[in-house]
């Protein structure tokens, strides 16, 4: 088992869940945040921190959803570790709800500079 | 409001659980609000890899069938539902001057022990251990009377005369009725890291139910984890009408001129409820309710009281048996003192400076109670010390994972020291600090027994109260009495329904 972010993140990402995570399991975006499910150990903390209600747990996915599974897998071998919480993106109250964001995903990783960003794991 | 319950709980700890059941045996009907995944506060269990684990120290005082603790176990209707599994012995004492193990229920083999090492005080063992079982029966005696509450409280000086008498010392100043040697009364409580303070400071109201209880009828562990019992009340609380809501959390408790009107719920919105009795902390239930509505001099009073110290627990998963680690088949947990006082000990454990040669710890032999839970040819232990909260909610996520580091890597070697070879058998390894004590249960500062069990912080009179200055606002569970403990919570679940239900 283990926990997945889904559409209403994309484009808000908030990243309150990252703080409360106690396996440092979150991948950092452009425009949204994963879980590495290699990493998740079904704790559940960050479900009610996220203000979209974007992380479910895998065994309540449905056929809506289902393919953020994949999804979180695979941008968590891409992403940096984010261990401490960032501010939200600017505009998210203009994407808060908005349905079916998924085409607005950047896959590509900003680049990391590990002095600035020290809100991410440089390991 | 759309909904409405008799009682609604915030936080599913087990202090929750047990009085939901019992109410809902009664026939009201209640709601349990759980801000977590799975039900039972520190009564749950986790899963790494293929071994699971207890969160908490996972040891039940005297329940068996016919004692006095298995009455609470029956009264929330679990008796049958649960397998209680017995430790094999109580625990091992390990010092440099002395070495002693409790066998199960053999008060007078732990007395023979003493005498070999005190030999000068057998007189006094022996007048201490009967009048605390005389203490143990007049405690018994108030708590599971079937005498309306206020009829106990009127009769208690001539009953049960004993609680009186020695419910507001110190364990300290009661051993020391009987005797003057410091390192026995040091010895008499070995096991002070369950209650959180030293002897001197430790309340024997407190201390003295359990003390006897375990030596008398001994230590218990629940087969398949405390989960287990934590979900057979779920299942009692549901097969009476009532509702348990996970991975919900209540956002406000509501009140209308001074009384509960009820609580907004994360999943269910407004819920209109008559009572709310909270398993959280009462500095959270004052937060969700509104400091407005509590007088000046309660919040006031409410800020001097003192927390109970936090703790740091280790969970190996072992890909071998413990025997092969020279670990017998009758080892509970061992206790390993350092050769300094409690008191000492408490200062550098306030302080966080933990070290075998200042600081207590303990090795707790999981597996060897319910190898049920982790696979065949496997092994589960655990390795804990107390710690005071010191910086460990204010570091920055990289500052604290190397402090979490620093301590599982002080502890194993300690461990190792006592078990050769350990380090190359562990296969999974976790471990829980004062911020991940916060993170689960939100208590301020890691605080893992509520408020200190000290003599003005212990004791029905003393206790922080189970009855707010809201009408219809009850708190049951670790910060009010009895205190933590999976019997201490459950008794306090069982006072205030005696009490106020």
């Amino acid at each position: 088992m283990t926990y997945v972010v889904t559409d209403n993140c994309i484009r808000c990402r908030h990243t309150n869940c990252v703080d409360i995570c106690p396996a440092d399991a979150f991948h950092l975006g452009p425009n949204f945040i994963v879980i590495n499910p290699q990493e998740c150990v079904d704790c559940g903390l960050c479900l009610p921190e996220c203000p979209e209600a974007a992380i479910t747990p895998e065994n309540q996915l449905d056929d809506s959803n289902r393919h953020f599974l994949d999804l979180n897998a695979t941008l968590a071998e891409h992403w940096p570790v984010i261990l401490q919480r960032i501010p939200a993106l600017e505009d998210h109250p203009q994407w808060s709800g908005v349905p079916n964001k998924l085409p607005h995903l950047i896959h590509e990783a900003d680049p990391v500079d590990p002095v600035r960003d020290t809100h991410l794991a440089h390991a | 409001m759309s909904h409405e319950y008799d009682t609604v709980f915030v936080g599913a700890g087990l202090g929750a659980l047990a009085s939901a059941s019992l109410m809902a045996q009664r026939g009201q009907k209640v709601l349990v609000v759980e801000k977590h995944n799975i039900p039972g506060g520190y009564a749950s269990n986790f899963r790494r890899k293929d071994f699971t684990f207890d969160v908490s120290l996972h040891s039940f005082d005297g329940v068996m069938r016919g004692g006095h603790s298995f009455k609470v176990i029956e009264a929330c209707g679990v008796a049958d539902k649960v397998e209680f599994l017995h430790h094999p012995t109580l625990y091992r004492y390990r010092a440099d001057d002395i070495d002693i193990t409790v066998g199960h229920r053999d008060l007078e083999g732990y007395k023979n022990a003493l005498f070999r090492f005190f030999p000068e005080e057998t007189d006094n063992i022996n007048r201490l251990f009967a009048e605390s079982r005389r203490n143990y029966q007049d405690l018994c005696g108030f708590l599971y009377s079937r005498k309306p509450f206020w009829m106990r409280l009127v009769a208690t000086p001539m009953v049960y005369p004993r609680v009186l008498r020695y419910g507001h010392e110190t364990v300290d100043a009661y051993f020391s009725r009987f005797t003057a040697n410091e390192r026995l009364k040091e010895v008499l409580s070995a096991q002070w890291s369950y209650y959180g303070l030293p002897a001197k400071d430790l309340a024997f109201g407190y201390f003295s139910y359990p003390f006897i209880d375990y030596l008398d009828h001994g230590g218990y562990s629940i087969k398949g984890g405390s989960q287990a019992l934590s979900q057979a009340l779920v299942e009692v609380i549901e097969a009476h009408g009532g509702r348990v809501e996970l991975e919900s959390a209540v956002q406000r408790i509501v009140t209308s001129r001074g009384r509960i009107k009820g609580v907004v719920t994360r999943k269910s919105g407004e819920v209109r409820a008559r009572n709310v009795v909270a398993n959280i902390s009462p500095q959270a239930v004052v937060a969700l309710t509104g400091e407005e509505h509590f007088a000046p001099r309660y919040l006031s009073r409410l800020r001097e009281q003192k927390l109970s110290v936090s703790g740091f627990q280790v969970y190996l998963g072992l890909d071998c048996p413990l025997s092969e680690l020279g670990v017998g088949a009758e080892d509970y947990i061992h206790f390993f003192a350092p050769p300094k006082t409690q008191r000492e000990q408490f200062e550098h454990i306030k302080a966080g400076e933990l070290h075998p040669d200042n600081t207590s710890w303990s090795i707790n032999y999981f597996s060897n109670i319910d190898p049920s839970m982790v696979p065949v040819g496997k092994s589960s232990l655990g390795l804990f010390t107390l710690t005071g909260p010191s910086e460990w909610h204010s570091l920055s996520k990289l500052e604290y994972r190397r402090k979490k580091q620093a301590l599982t890597d002080l502890l194993i070697d300690n461990a190792e020291r006592v078990m050769p070879g350990l380090r190359q058998h562990i296969e999974v390894c976790e471990a829980g600090s004062p911020r991940t004590m916060s993170k689960f249960t939100q208590n301020p500062e890691g605080a893992i027994y509520g408020f200190e069990q000290t003599t003005r912080q212990s004791g029905l009179f003393n206790r922080f109260p189970q009855k707010y200055p809201v009408k219809g606002l009850y708190q049951v569970g670790a910060w009010t009495f009895p205190g933590a403990g999976f019997i201490g919570t459950m008794l306090s679940a069982r006072v205030l329904v005696d009490r106020y239900f």
